[in-house]
């Protein structure tokens, strides 16, 4: 009795007592303030060994056998023009989300920093009110803690800076973490260990000389603090857009121009600009590089001439390049897509080549002869479809077959008109077999797709494509979509107020998908997903359209809406949800979905981005686009797709 | 015996503990309530993005990603939240490239997106 009684006596001790009332004052505002030690995470660097993390690329094992071909489920649309009443989706499933403010977004990343996954959330151009401090800020980068991704954690938002699409926004950003860059001395590693560094770039492609459109290097080590770290020529540099970053090596392929140094592109006004970016604080330039054609001094105008202009659909001066994907040091090659979403060249480049032949005279570094810009080259080709095609994304799979090499690229163009556009070309993805470089082939082909590829998604599924007489090698768009002019074609992913067609593929060369998925984005028709493990014979497998979380979307699927308090502190709270209303022909003006990029995570998580202001998605994998992963449905096929 | 050294003390975490609890993410402050009469006085097709910030105030929000738009509404749209007899809106300028308004549409709880105004550019150039 005496003995129980003693520790009952002894907490009352007004001493005791005391401690306790301050700990109980003090513990909770500790964890409100919350963000301590746990953001600065030095545990050791987890980085994936593979692309761009590191130059491990896994082999794909290509085969030969003859699936069905699925028939995706219909995605149902209100037929009043209005939108979808909820989110559709065959072998995928939410798991997760975030409407990241409103703000609309180009790409996701998500990086393992520590024991924690961060993911960077790029976004377009525009502004809307930050949830963490009540302020308006231009749109720049989100940052969340995704390590549970059931429940995104918003840390913070790095804004950019204001101006049109072109000169404001973010758009594309890669991280790398300090342990993982070489370091030419000690005290360079010293400096960067346990940091994580983000190189982003701001605006796009306005032309102008602006201090808008630039390269940011930012330390985010501690994602809910980041600092900047330098910006990479402020001053001479425009023209950005999707950059690469080999964290292994430290070169770093960004997309820029400098209007001083006399460069000529048709459309974007893009070329790229190399450099090792290992120290991330001392940027150390290498050289520029392009499309022969590109260089300074070449013809701005006149007839198409080989080599300086190859094929039917290129032009006089060739694309501005919209982003390299390099396979790094153990494969030696670079992709690079020009075009974007017309005239479109793909590129195959010897990456030592590239990185070692103007090193000198000096000048070849800024001003490279045509044989200069000829001397990486290892192959190229043009798309389907002539000048309606563009490069947008080439992301290649080193893979066998039979125990015999054989090598993919993945091509992407981008969509650039609302609703369809009359006269303009499905764009879609494209697989072109590389092993022989010199001479790239088409496969997995559909003559009966007007993009003539397997890797198309039917136009709402329920329509036949028109075509229109033209002088093009593809079909395009009729005239009439729209509901002012084809009343009987209501339910169409052609209706949707906006963008419908692919833009990019995910580009982690991460082992458990690799060669087996291609996971594209296409706008108001959501995420795609297809088998490709027969690469010749491509079949869809899974797809995921969110919900706009408009008005339409009611009763919520997804907690976190705009029209919700966001924990605790209240979200932007303006009403009817956060997607915005584009508006197609004749002023057609829905909410619409507009799945900008897809990207995975190295655990196969998918996160798509919303351009529309929908917000994140995460995604996982399910039935048998699961089974593609695991391998376990070629020995008795699935009849549970739908 | 008495406790009164340990009072300040107390008082001290007390405040401590606001002082960091302030740093716990703050109320969003609310929206502008614009008015549906005010929302009229726009011109589509002549008011400039400085008339529209005169009549409605600084949007909420502001979106541009419309850099390829078949009837070329691409430039800005500004997002705000206004109210009518039908009960509370978002309504939606958006401007051309060269900063003029187009077109103005509200969204209300239900229904479709309305369209209030519009005002299409006189020529179209798309391109990518």
């Amino acid at each position: 009795m005496h003995s129980r009684s003693m520790p009952l006596a002894r907490l009352l001790h007004p001493k005791i007592l005391f401690v306790l009332l301050l700990l109980i004052t003090v513990a909770p505002a500790y964890v409100m303030a919350g963000d301590h030690d746990g953001d600065r995470d030095r545990d050791r660097d987890h980085s994936p060994d593979y692309p761009p993390y590191g130059s491990h690329v896994p082999t794909a094992h290509f085969d030969h056998k003859v699936r069905p071909q699925l028939t995706p489920p219909a995605v149902t649309l209100l037929n009043d023009g209005s939108g979808r009443v909820a989110q559709s989706e065959w072998n995928m499933k939410l798991v997760g989300y975030d409407n990241l403010d409103g703000r609309s977004t180009y790409q996701p990343l998500v990086v393992r920093q520590g024991n924690r996954y961060i993911a960077y959330m790029a976004h377009h151009a525009g502004s809307a009110i930050n949830r963490l401090n009540g302020q308006l800020e231009n749109n720049g980068t989100s940052l969340l803690d995704v390590t549970d991704p059931h429940h995104p954690i918003y840390l913070s938002h790095i804004p950019g800076f204001a101006g049109s699409i072109d000169a404001g926004g973010n758009q594309m950003a890669h991280v790398c973490s300090g342990d993982v860059l070489p370091s030419n001395s000690r005290a360079e590693a010293k400096r960067k260990e346990g940091h994580y560094y983000l190189l982003r770039s701001n605006g796009n492609s306005s032309g102008l000389k602006t201090p808008t459109e630039t390269q940011q290097i930012w330390d985010v080590t501690n994602p809910s603090a980041p600092t900047l770290l330098t910006t990479i020529n402020a001053d001479l540099y425009s023209n950005t857009h999707k950059n690469w970053w080999e964290c292994d090596t430290g070169i770093a392929y960004l997309v820029a121009n400098d209007p001083t140094q006399n460069w000529v592109h048709s459309g974007s006004t893009q070329h790229l600009k190399i450099f090792n970016l290992h120290d991330p604080a001392n940027p150390e330039y290498i050289r520029d590089f392009g499309m022969v054609g590109q260089q300074p001094g070449s013809a701005t105008s006149g007839a198409c001439t080989p080599p300086a202009c190859e094929g039917p659909s290129t032009v006089i001066p060739p694309s501005g390049i919209h982003g390299p994907i390099s396979a790094g040091t153990e494969k030696n090659r670079v992709y690079m897509a020009y075009g974007v979403g017309g005239s479109g060249v793909v590129q195959i480049i010897d990456r030592n080549v590239l990185l070692n032949n103007c090193k000198s005279p000096a000048a070849c570094a800024v001003s490279p002869s045509q044989a200069d810009m000829l001397a990486p080259q290892k192959g190229w080709f043009t798309l389907p479809g002539g000048v309606l095609q563009g490069g947008h994304t080439s992301m290649p799979i080193f893979g066998e077959e039979n125990g015999r090499t054989r090598n993919i690229l993945e091509v992407t163009s981008e969509e650039g008109g609302n609703e369809c556009t009359a006269g303009s070309a499905p764009h879609a993805v494209w697989l072109y077999d590389i092993t022989d470089e010199a001479n790239p082939k088409q496969i997995s082909v559909d003559a009966n797709d007007p993009a003539n590829t397997l890797l198309d998604v039917p136009n709402g599924f329920d329509y036949t494509w028109t075509f229109a007489p033209h002088t093009f090698a593809v079909g395009v768009y009729p005239a009439s979509l729209t509901p002012t002019d084809n009343p009987a074609n209501l339910n169409s992913f052609c209706n949707e107020g906006a963008r419908f067609g692919t833009h990019a593929v995910t580009e982690l060369f991460y082992p458990p998908y690799y060669g087996k998925l291609v996971i594209a984005s296409w706008f108001t028709g959501g995420v795609r997903v297809w088998d490709i493990r027969n690469p010749d014979a491509a079949r869809p497998i899974a797809y995921f359209v969110p919900a706009p979380n408009g008005p339409y979307s009611a009763p919520y699927t997804v907690p976190n809406s705009c029209d919700e308090t966001v924990g605790g502190a209240g979200g932007p709270g303006f009403g009817p949800g956060c997607t915005f209303s584009n508006s197609g022909r004749n002023g057609h003006t829905v909410f619409n979905i507009h799945t900008n990029n897809p990207e995975v995570d190295d655990r196969g998580f998918i996160y798509i981005a919303d351009r529309s202001g929908t917000g994140m998605h995460i995604l996982k994998l399910t039935g048998a686009a699961k089974s593609v992963v695991d391998g376990d449905d070629d020995d008795h096929h699935h009849h549970h797709d739908h | 015996m008495s406790y009164r050294w340990a009072l300040p003390l107390v008082v001290i975490a007390v405040l401590c503990s606001l002082a960091l609890g302030a740093d716990a993410p703050k109320a969003v402050p609310a929206t502008k309530d614009i008015s549906m009469d005010t929302v009229a006085k726009i011109k589509v097709g002549s008011s400039t993005m400085d008339e529209v910030r005169e009549l409605l105030g600084t949007p909420w929000r502001i979106i541009n990603d419309l850099d390829c738009h078949p009837e070329g509404y691409q430039g800005e749209a500004w997002e705000y939240v206004g109210h009518d007899a039908d009960g509370s809106a978002k309504v939606t300028v958006q401007f051309d490239p060269a900063g003029i308004a187009r077109l103005i549409s509200k969204s209300q709880a239900k229904g479709p997106v309305i369209i209030l105004a519009a005002a299409p550019p006189p020529s179209h150039n798309h391109s990518h």
